[in-house]
């Protein structure tokens, strides 16, 4: 596998050669900071450029062309990773070798560039048969959080801990945001998109990259300056005692969320000891302290998740159960995780856990989204590359998880509770 | 050992079966380290009521999956703990027709296979592990029931379904799950646990040889009891069971789930793979993003999004449509209509072929995908099926304009609608 990165002034391009898969993927980043308010007409755009273009006027005759190049698949999505945001464009692909069609590399990075720069704009707005649908799709987008139980409680605790903070920021906005969006802002909202992001091109498979560069270039001309450091972490207010927040739901079934502070922590403390950390309190399956405490010596539950927000400094943990139980399940996630903060744990706890996470490492070095986006995020956050993630694993001592769980501070609880109804009582 | 070339790409998947009846299938693959293990019993949600040794047994309906979840236990441990110690990963899931555990790991297969082969066919079962995991299992139900999606397409199932199976949750609902006992756990392990019932699909980095090897050597003194065993399904009326059904739910906006019941007596000359592929490509080209239906119904905000999907039965195909919509009604008139007068074009369904053509060389990449086209096969069609680019140029669009004609006329729906405020 080789790595390399081309530094074209107006846009960088990172290649990764390699003949492991049958597939090649292209992800062309558009990043910015985070401005709040910008974020519903981003996501707007976002949908807008996956559905039609000039050439492709409609869905429908870009869903014909994706067909005759080989069932490719296209995607334009907008992200928000702590204080960043990203316009991706995606374009997987049959490695052209495969393919008995001489200039089908060509066909695919004009379509490409075609999706990105020639939007399906008329008189500086976007077409209207288009922005109607998008806009239905993103209102539908909105609504379904309210179908999803865990989605809903966890959105709702991080309103609960600072609805100001970028980490409670929607990215799709609310029904209103949307409401407010023309056809003109959202084309602005491009042209500023193209003009003032910083770009990075990134290429994985088994491609001529001397080839696949050449082309991007006749096929992406721009010029503009290409530099910016990007700070991804957000400092989360911290409290003395935790905030305790309570709603009522129609949902079957309970959810509790609870979110923690992780202060100060360093960049080794975020990239392995933490994932460590968490493996043996609570993202290690059945073999975690959560799951023995909530379902396997309590049957609380069936699921429990403890996710490490890393861009937000943010722990959470999150379950379904009943509501008569809440109370018992937040004494047992404080139990487990004072237990870690003492070092209630044994050292054949930590190997068991580096053992795990190596299969994990080691299987993401199998898959081409494994590999794509640790490489992104070495380029993007000074990240480490997965053999230096395994590396450090390896060094990782009980000492090094007792100093990372104390740097952890409960923040809020939040629960949505279930409707009471004569078959819950039961 | 069969070795069976897949067509048109330079992979092999090796079969082999033991002197028990054990069927072993694997796809060696050096580009990567993982390695994929699933040991899989046809054993569904769908069977409740099968014959044993000569005398009929009837179990509660989630007993597949509940046995799924106590299977993990051995006596003063779990194989999740044995797995978590090796360094592996550990799970499972239990379907209409199969149930399935999978190991994933870069080293030890042999500790790895052998202890998958033990902890599933090992007969370990107490009232109290029993009694331990209903609230679990509860509480998954819940779960499930809370997911609008799940909730829409088990209603079509029971509006589509008269007596088959189908028609019920795969964990079983609260009740069931609290009725199911020692005796039921048993009786399903003795009937259908057995090697002759079960087959392991090895992908990755594995010498095949090695895995038989392991296998056989495992199978050596362990007894091979014939028991006897027929499953029992219902007779299904050809008729759906209910032509419609509205619930007030836990949805925002309303959702429409819609079924076609087609009876295969009129299709007999179409065995379930080609069945499933005309079915599915008449799907694609009426219904798919390049169709003008889906153009019209989008374009006109009939509609949100049109999905579906095709189930193939013994009797039966089901073709199943879901989409969120303000006008249900209205879409159900469409889709009457469409469905009364599909097409069949020369352009759409070779530009489809291609399509799927290239989704075929596309499939031999990656150790977890292989593994689950192979146990895909084997479960629908008893084979592994090597020559995807041939059965796509050999198919007629006289064939696909037959099927299309004999859909039928057999249709239910069901419209999920935003809780009424009180």
């Amino acid at each position: 596998m080789k790595y390399q990165t081309f530094d074209h002034k107006s846009y960088k391009i990172h290649t990764i050669k390699t003949d492991r898969f049958k597939t090649s993927r292209i992800e062309v980043f558009f990043r910015q900071e985070v401005i709040k308010e910008k974020l519903p007409t981003l996501s707007f755009l976002a949908g807008l450029l996956s559905y039609s273009s000039k050439k492709y006027s409609t869905n429908r005759l870009l869903a014909i062309e994706k067909e005759n190049l080989y069932k490719c698949f296209y995607n334009a999505y907008f992200t928000k990773v702590g204080k960043v945001s990203s316009m991706i464009f995606s374009l997987d692909f049959i490695n052209p070798d495969l393919i008995n069609e001489k200039d089908y590399l060509d066909k695919l990075i004009k379509f490409l560039f075609e999706m990105i720069l020639k939007p399906n704009v008329k008189n500086n707005e976007f077409d209207l048969t288009s922005f109607e649908n998008i806009k239905n799709d993103i209102l539908l987008d909105i609504e379904s959080i309210n179908e999803s139980p865990s989605k809903l409680a966890i959105n709702n605790a991080l309103n609960v801990l600072d609805k100001d903070s970028i980490s409670s920021y929607s990215v799709l906005g609310t029904k209103e945001d949307i409401e407010k969006i023309t056809r003109e802002s959202v084309y602005n909202e491009y042209l500023n998109l193209i003009n003032n992001s910083i770009i990075d091109i990134f290429i994985i498979g088994n491609l001529d990259m001397n080839k696949t560069i050449s082309l991007i270039k006749d096929n992406f001309h721009i010029n503009r300056i290409n530099s910016f450091n990007f700070n991804y972490y957000i400092d989360n207010i911290t409290r003395k005692k935790a905030i305790i927040k309570s709603d009522e739901s129609s949902f079957n079934q309970s959810q509790l969320t609870i979110l923690y502070n992780l202060i100060n922590l360093t960049d080794e403390e975020k990239n392995v000891t933490f994932i460590v950390f968490n493996y043996i309190l609570g993202s290690g399956g059945l073999n975690s302290k959560l799951y023995s405490y909530l379902r396997e010596k309590n049957g609380l539950c069936y699921r429990v998740s403890s996710m490490f927000f890393k861009a937000d400094n943010l722990l959470c943990i999150t379950l379904s159960l009943k509501k008569e139980n809440i109370s018992k399940a937040i004494k047992l996630c404080n139990k487990a995780l004072d237990e870690m903060k003492k070092g209630i744990f044994s050292e054949e706890d930590i190997t068991d856990a580096k053992n795990n996470l190596l299969l994990s490492l080691n299987m993401s070095k199998n898959n081409q989204m494994g590999i794509l986006n640790n490489f992104e995020s070495k380029i993007f956050t000074n990240g480490l590359s997965i053999d230096e993630k395994i590396n450090k694993l390896e060094k990782i001592t009980k000492k090094d998880i007792i100093t990372v769980a104390n740097k952890i501070k409960i923040n809020t609880i939040y629960s949505l509770c279930e409707e009471i109804n004569e078959k819950n009582t039961n | 050992m069969k070795k069976i070339q897949i067509e048109r790409i330079n992979e092999i998947v090796y079969e082999h079966e033991l002197s028990n009846g054990f069927k072993i299938y694997i796809w060696p693959y050096k580009m990567v380290s993982d390695i994929y293990l699933t040991l899989t019993i046809k054993y569904g949600s769908i069977d409740t009521t099968f014959e044993l040794n000569n005398k009929k047994v009837t179990v509660p309906n989630g007993m597949a999956h509940f046995l799924e979840h106590i299977k993990f236990n051995e006596e003063g441990t779990t194989a999740h703990e044995y797995f978590y110690k090796l360094g592996s990963y550990t799970n499972a899931y239990t379907t209409f027709d199969h149930t399935s555990y999978e190991v994933m790991c870069n080293n030890n297969v042999k500790d790895n296979l052998n202890h998958l082969l033990y902890f599933v066919t090992n007969n370990y079962f107490t009232k109290e592990l029993i009694n331990k995991e209903k609230p679990i299992i509860i509480e998954e139900t819940k779960m499930t029931k809370d997911n609008p999606y799940n909730e829409g397409y088990f209603e079509l199932l029971n509006s589509l379904f008269n007596q088959d199976n189908h028609k019920n949750l795969v964990t079983g609902e609260e009740d069931d799950i609290k009725n199911i006992t020692i005796e039921d756990a048993q009786n399903v392990f003795e009937a259908f646990y057995t090697p002759n019932n079960m087959f392991l699909t090895v992908t990755g980095n594995v010498n095949p040889y090695e895995i038989i090897k392991i296998c056989e050597e495992f199978f050596e003194n362990s007894n091979n009891n014939e028991v006897n065993v027929k499953k029992i399904n219902p007779k299904e009326n050809k008729k759906v069971n209910k032509k419609e059904s509205i619930i007030y739910t836990n949805v925002t906006k309303e959702k429409l789930f819609y079924g076609v019941k087609i009876e295969r007596k009129k299709l007999k000359q179409y065995d379930d793979l080609h069945l499933r592929v005309y079915l599915n490509i008449m799907l694609d080209i009426n219904f798919g993003q390049t169709s003008t239906f889906n153009e019209h119904i989008i374009n006109n905000h009939l509609a949100d999004d049109l999905s579906y999907t095709v189930m193939v039965n013994k009797d039966y195909a089901i073709l199943i449509f879901e989409s969120s919509s303000s006008y249900p009604k209205e879409m159900i008139k469409l889709l009457n209509e469409k469905l009364d007068n599909l097409e069949f074009s020369k352009d759409d369904f070779e530009r489809k072929n291609r399509v799927y053509i290239a989704s075929g060389i596309l499939g031999y990449e990656d150790a977890f995908d292989v593994n689950n086209e192979i146990r895909n096969d084997i479960i629908r069609y008893n084979k592994i099926i090597n020559n995807i680019p041939s059965i796509f140029e050999n198919l007629k669009i006289s064939d696909g304009k037959f099927i299309v004609n004999n859909i039928g006329k057999e249709r239910c729906y069901v419209i999920l609608k935003p809780k009424k405020k009180e």
